[in-house]
């Protein structure tokens, strides 16, 4: 699966006009690239990931996967494109805390009819194993660390083997070494289930263990200068 | 996990918030559901009160006539009971002398006299024993309010008075009126007093009332109204089919008060005349018949001179062979006298063996006391002038000109105007010839019952001997003290103008000889034109036998076709079916589940508000938790499903604990009716009834509403991103330009407009509620022109700027942050200050102008009922002069009026009524105007000078209404009937009148009653006699001593009287607390407001925990901060306050600059105190949590 962005623009109404965030960003991967993005608070990287999760629509420009344009499909259609074909992971992790571990991350199946739940929930634990929380399964968020939190994120992202995992800031709030463990272990599974993987970071550290990085300068993608 | 088990998950989890939801969902069940069962309560209240105080009976029967009590007898039904129920009042004097021991006479109006035996009490112990019901001692058994009303207990001697039996009409020449002669006092000894319940509140009259019943033994009722026998009531219990059918097969001649008699009946009565105690035992002395019987019965006696009644019968079935039908009542009723000739020329008589049938020709007759005859002089002359000869108290009598006695030498036959004149020896008027002008002079009462004398000139036509079919004293019905007489000079107490005095002997020798024989005859169409009344036109029906004829056989099937033809419904002998009709009336007069709804309709929306307002306060706390389920591809629908479904349940469940609460709430409105109801111990029947079918359409509504808001609350998520949601953004940005701000500048503009239009409205509309209507839609304009300026402001806020803004100002601005939920919160405190304040402006009073004549009170200061029907005219002289009033009384004028009892038709009477009052007006108190009418049917529209005339107006050829006038708010809610509307009732033939509603008065004394004009009240209700309503007109300033006066001389009759402003008050009470209970209401709703106030802005300090924390980093004092929390609760406190207080000023505008401004003002100071101190409170607490809590926790994320 092929991942294109050609002339991104987003722009947000204010009080004095509308204020243009991203102006004509261009992108393009393939299935397996792993990319970071960075760039100063305001520049447009979570904007842009936020498109590219059909979380929020463009103003302009065009966002294909594999030729097929997302924001073409209805509302129904394009929940379940994202449930299946995309993975989110963000700073704040969002987990739920009133459900489990196990079923954070099984969070994305209530959203769809599931023909086999029981191999669902196998493959909910056997990533929770990867991601070295098989003995958490029924503990609670709050009885969690706030990198074995970020590692159930991990592991929900992952639950529908997305073509697509995007992480706005996934180490943001950790510790320099639990970051560089998430962060390892993020690559480790984006490389073993070969999706795209696009991370947002203010960290140059993060963002050097990925193959390819750019920089939001204005609204645009630019080639990152280290 | 399944949805479902999320959904469940999601419930336990955010239980704290959810336990506010549930209940506010629980609230607006119990406040929905209770108002329902308050009108379950009030009208299972009133059809178990009805059905207790009609114990067994089933079915009753009450007629104005007095019939025989073996009627009851074999009337298909497992109880039955014959019984005397009489209106009447009760007095107990103190033994003890009243100036000695400051104790006086205690009365009670409204008593209901019960003569019943022991078949009126249920099986069991009877109150005493059935000895006692079945004898005739001068003892009581009271129920336990009149006992109480009397302070009367067991040993006790009281007083009874009612209305003494008269088979003669009152209000007819022969008719006593005299309060001596209608009034009878029964004095008895009180044995004992039964409880209030079970049969001693019986009652037929629907009521919520408590009876005032005194129950007598039938026997000694009887004995003393002079009816033994006899009974006026039948009551029915388990009744069985053919009831209409066994009751005219059961019916006698006796039963209708007629009488049929033959010529052997009258002979002995004729006999019975001459010799009154029966000394001769039926051979008659000759001193007792000589000079007093026809030529041919003095050549009848026997050698000793004795003329036996053999003879007497032999000479009246050969000289006077007919039949006379007759009633006790004097008059024949019209369907009587129609009956009786459709009966007549339904005989087939027919003799001997040829076979040959006759008919009989039957012959009205009407006869009159005529005051004199006399030759008519010139005029003026005085009375008893020299030359005036006259016969004093003749008799004349009216028949068709056919049926004259002579008729067969009379041609042409007599004419109207023209009169014949008896000659006998000493008959004065020898001399007269025909031509001569004869002056006929008669009493006849006038609307007011007093006697009138009038005169009547004819042309003589001839004169008669009396002698043959002219000699007939029986064209008389007999009249006691009267006819029963052997002297004229002996008559007994007649009730006309009489003086012995006039009585010359030729008037004695004639009655000596002829007695009540006619000395005059005119044409029947003359005498009816003159002396027909609403109680008939003629006294008899003669039946003319032919002489080969058997009188017993044609007696019999005469009697026996007149019963058959006779409609037991035109004498008032129909059952009432009393149960199902006691059903009927507890549906109630108003709809009072809509009513309680209504009043708690602003407590219903508080609760719905709060629901969701705190629902969507819940949906903004886990904003990002809605946005990660969309991120992971939920769709927008399904989290919608999500928190609906959290939502169902909570409504669900809070429905289920509101369903208690409703309970409790019914309770405490039906303690806050049976506690505020004017005349507070009539309500004390009400008890809570539970409806189970009102308990689940207000859960199913309650549940419904709640799910439409949680669905309102929840409905932004669709035009919010996942985006947006997981930034924890719930607020759609909107800036000047945007549609919902477009929207409030129309809302505003309109708003203002109307509220302008209605205010200058208000001025020149007429009535009340017009008026207080068009002030409270201002207010209510005014209010939403307010709440959308502060939306406006609201949505401009969350975006200002300004270089320095001050604390106040930040907190402020604050309010714009969730401009919704603000608008919510002022909005609600707004209403209710409007909505408590300008409901104030319906408070109904009595207006300045009330004593005037264009007022409520028509310029009465009183009005008075009797218990008794009054008979004489309370405004003559010769009336007044023994009730001793004082000289100033001169100026007192009273109009009397009567009244077709009935159910009242005011909001005192929470029963619906099925048959009104009906009071008839004379034509007097007509011309006399006054009141305020809110509306009339003038002919073809015009306005007229004084509306009371529609009561007169011509009706179409074919209008079978009759015209009356209604109080506005007794028409418009109790009867549910407008102008132009029509009312059935029953009237006195059995069949249904049609009455048309012409006009409707405002603010009247008249809610309880219709009026209708007097003649058309005596046309349908004729039995109706005397007058037990009264209009008093005199000084204001000497009401009470008025007052005093007339229920001092006329207390015995059971006259009342009450200030006009006291019934229009006890009105205004009943409306007023319907009022105070939706005011209460609102202030509940208010407090909820106030709550709603205090958790959203403890949310808000929660949800700015952060900033809070930031701003005391950057060296902001806690107390600072508390100023800024505290600046944006005030904000809002007094935004809403303010729009509500400037909408009620102007909805109360007319009340603020009347009389009763300082006091309104005050009340909404008081109002706008407590608003301010729960609101200050709320913020307060707010504040407060604001200090204690640790903000700087709040800076760390984890």
């Amino acid at each position: 699966m092929s991942l294109t962005v050609l002339n991104l623009w987003k722009s947000f109404p204010t009080r004095n006009g509308d204020l243009s965030i991203l102006r004509g960003a261009h992108l393009e991967m393939q299935t397996g690239d792993a990319l970071a993005i960075l760039g100063p608070s305001g520049a447009g990287k979570s904007t842009l990931l936020h498109i590219l999760g059909t979380l929020d629509r463009p103003t302009d420009g065009v966002v294909r996967f594999h030729d097929q344009d997302p924001f073409a499909l209805p509302e129904k259609e394009l929940a379940h494109f994202r449930n299946r074909n995309i993975g989110f992971i963000f700073q704040d992790h969002y987990l739920l805390p009133q459900c489990s571990v196990l079923e954070n991350v099984l969070i994305p199946s209530l959203a769809g009819v599931v023909e086999n739940r029981a191999e669902l929930e196998a493959h909910a634990r056997a990533l929770l194993e990867k991601v070295g929380l098989q003995e958490r399964l029924e503990h609670r968020p709050a009885e969690l660390s706030g990198g074995e939190r970020q590692r159930v994120a991990i592991a929900r992202a992952l639950l529908f083997h997305p073509q697509l995992v995007l992480a706005d800031e996934p180490t943001g709030n950790l510790d320099r070494r639990t970051a560089q463990a998430v962060g390892q272990l993020l690559l480790n599974l984006q490389q073993q289930e070969k999706s795209m993987l696009i991370v947002v970071t203010h960290s140059p550290e993060l963002a050097r263990t990925l193959p390819k990085q750019l920089e939001m300068i204005d609204g645009v993608l630019q080639p990152w200068k280290s | 996990m399944t949805f479902f088990q999320l959904l469940l998950r999601n419930l336990v989890y955010h239980r704290r918030g959810n336990t506010a939801v549930l209940l506010g969902a629980a609230l607006g069940t119990a406040v929905l559901t209770g108002a329902l069962l308050v009108g379950d309560s009030l009208r299972g209240s009133l059809r178990s009160l009805a059905l207790d105080q009609l114990g067994w009976v089933d079915q009753a029967l009450v007629n104005t006539r007095f019939f025989r009590a073996a009627l009851a007898d074999g009337l298909p039904a497992h109880r039955r009971c014959a019984a005397l129920l009489l209106q009447g009042s009760a007095v107990r004097e103190s033994p003890l002398s009243p100036k000695e021991k400051g104790e006086g006479v205690v009365r009670a109006g409204k008593a209901v006299v019960l003569g019943v035996d022991a078949a009126f009490w249920q099986r069991g112990p009877l109150p005493l024993d059935e000895t006692f019901w079945q004898a005739d001692a001068a003892e009581t058994v009271l129920n336990a309010h009149l006992a109480g009303l009397l302070q009367a207990k067991t040993g006790d001697t009281i007083t009874l008075y009612v209305q003494r039996s008269d088979d003669i009409p009152r209000e007819s020449l022969l008719g006593k009126r005299n309060a001596e002669d209608v009034l009878l006092a029964l004095e008895v000894k009180v044995r004992a007093v039964l409880p209030e319940q079970g049969l001693g509140r019986f009652s037929l009259k629907l009521n919520p009332a408590p009876p005032r019943n005194a129950f007598v033994p039938l026997r000694f009722l009887q004995e003393k109204l002079g009816l033994a026998g006899r009974a006026n009531a039948i009551l029915l219990g388990h009744v069985q089919p053919g009831l209409q059918e066994a009751v005219k097969k059961n019916l006698t001649l006796d039963d209708w008060n007629l009488k049929v008699t033959t010529p052997a009946d009258r002979a002995r009565a004729w006999a019975k005349f001459l010799d009154p105690r029966n000394l001769d035992q039926g051979n008659i002395k000759k001193v007792r018949w000589k000079g007093r019987v026809p030529p041919y019965l003095t050549a009848r006696p026997t050698a000793e001179g004795l003329l036996p009644t053999e003879e007497i019968i032999d000479y009246y079935q050969s000289e006077r062979r007919y039949l006379t039908l007759e009633s006790s009542q004097s008059f024949l009723d019209p369907h009587v006298e129609k009956t009786g000739r459709l009966a007549s020329r339904s005989l087939t008589w027919v003799w001997g063996k040829e076979g040959m049938a006759y008919k009989p020709n039957d012959t009205p007759v009407l006869v009159y006391l005529a005051d004199s005859i006399a030759p008519s002089l010139p005029t003026p002359h005085p009375k008893g002038a020299k030359g005036e000869v006259e016969i004093p108290y003749a008799i004349v009598a009216g028949m068709r000109p056919h049926d004259l006695p002579l008729a067969n030498e009379l041609q042409p036959p007599l004419q109207d105007g023209e009169i014949l004149l008896a000659q006998w020896t000493d008959s004065p008027f020898l001399s007269v010839k025909p031509g001569d002008k004869i002056a006929l002079r008669y009493f006849y009462p006038d609307r007011h019952n007093h006697l009138e004398l009038r005169e009547e000139t004819f042309v003589l036509r001839g004169t008669f001997p009396l002698e043959g079919r002219a000699d007939d004293p029986d064209f008389t019905p007999e009249f006691p003290g009267i006819t029963d007489k052997q002297d004229m000079a002996n008559w007994e107490n007649p009730p006309f103008p009489y003086d012995a005095k006039r009585i010359k002997p030729a008037d004695e020798s004639f009655w000596k000889r002829y007695k009540t024989t006619p000395r005059a005859y005119i044409t029947l169409a003359t005498a009816q034109s003159l002396w027909a009344n609403r109680f008939g036109k003629v006294t008899a029906l003669r039946l003319a036998l032919d002489p080969r004829w058997n009188v017993a056989p044609a007696v019999e099937e005469y009697t026996s076709k007149l019963l058959a033809m006779l409609s037991p419904a035109d004498g008032g002998f129909v059952f009432q079916p009393m149960k199902e009709a006691a059903l009927k009336a507890g549906a109630g007069s108003s709809d009072f589940s809509m009513l309680f709804l209504g009043f708690s309709f602003f407590l219903i929306v508080a609760s719905l508000l709060l629901v969701g307002l705190l629902f969507r306060l819940s949906i903004d706390r886990r904003a990002n938790e809605m946005g990660l389920l969309l991120a992971t591809g939920w769709r927008h629908g399904q989290v919608r499903r999500l928190l609906f479904g959290e939502g169902v349940a909570l409504a669900v469940v809070g429905g289920a604990l509101g369903l208690a609460g409703a309970l409790l709430y019914a309770a405490l409105m039906l303690e806050l009716l049976r506690a505020h109801w004017p005349g507070g111990e009539n309500l004390v029947f009400l008890h809570l009834h539970i409806g189970w079918l009102s308990l689940a359409a207000g859960y199913a509504a309650s549940i419904l509403m709640s799910v439409l808001t949680i669905l309102w609350a929840t409905r932004l998520l669709a035009r919010l991103s996942p985006r947006s949601l997981l930034a924890g953004e719930t607020v759609l940005t909107s800036f000047a330009g945007s549609r919902s701000t477009r929207w409030s500048s129309l809302i505003l503009g309109v708003a203002i407009v109307g509220a302008a239009c209605c205010f200058i409205a208000g001025f020149s509309v007429t009535g009340h509620e017009a008026q207080a209507g068009s002030f409270f839609g201002s207010g209510a304009l005014l209010l939403s022109a307010c709440l959308a300026l502060l939306w406006r402001w609201l949505k401009r806020a969350g975006t200002h700027s300004s270089l320095q803004p001050s604390i106040a100002l930040l907190g402020m601005r604050n309010a714009g942050r969730h401009p919704l939920r603000s608008l919510l919160t002022a909005g609600l405190l707004a209403a209710a200050t409007f909505l408590i304040v300008a409901v104030q402006s319906f408070q109904k009073e009595t207006g300045d102008d009330f004593f005037h004549k264009d007022g409520g009170s028509g310029g009465f200061p009183l009005l008075a009922e009797s218990d008794v029907p009054i008979f004489e005219d309370l405004n003559l002289p010769a009336v007044r002069k023994p009730m001793k009033l004082p000289a100033w009384f001169e100026e007192v004028q009273i109009y009397s009026c009567r009244v077709r009892a009935g159910d009242d038709t005011s909001c005192l009477n929470l029963y619906q009524p099925l048959q009104p009052r009906v009071v008839g007006v004379s034509e007097a108190f007509i011309e006399r105007g006054g009141f305020r009418f809110a509306s009339y049917l003038g002919p073809h529209g015009t306005t007229l000078e004084n509306p009371w005339t529609v009561l007169q107006q011509e009706r179409s050829e074919f209008g079978d209404w009759v015209p009356a006038l209604a109080d506005a708010s007794a028409a418009q809610w109790i009867l549910k009937v407008s102008l132009g509307g029509f009312v059935q009732v029953t009237n006195d033939q059995g069949t249904k009148t049609k009455l048309k509603i012409v006009g409707l008065l405002q603010e009247s004394i008249f809610q309880s009653e219709l009026l209708i004009a007097d003649d058309d009240f005596l046309q349908h209700f004729p039995r109706r006699e005397g007058f037990s309503f009264f209009l008093i007109d005199g000084p204001l300033e000497y009401t009470t001593q008025i007052q005093r006066a007339l229920e001092s001389a006329l207390g015995a009759q059971g006259f009342f009287a009450t200030p006009t402003v006291q019934r229009l008050e006890a009105y205004h009470a009943v409306e007023n607390m319907y009022l105070a209970t939706f005011q209460a209401l609102g202030r509940l709703g208010l407090l909820l407001g106030a709550v709603g106030l205090a958790i959203v802005l403890l949310r808000g300090v929660w949800e700015r925990r952060g900033e809070l924390a930031l701003l005391q980093a950057l060296g902001f004092r806690r107390q600072t901060l508390v100023w800024l929390v505290l600046a944006e609760n005030l904000w809002l406190l007094l935004a809403g306050l303010a729009a509500g207080t400037l909408a009620a000023l102007v909805a109360v505008a007319p009340h603020l600059a009347g009389a009763g401004g300082a006091v309104l003002g005050l009340r909404l100071l008081l109002l706008l105190g407590m608003v301010v101190a729960v609101g200050l409170a709320a913020g307060i607490a707010a504040a407060v949590s604001t200090l204690r809590a640790p903000l700087l926790s709040a800076l760390r994320r984890e």
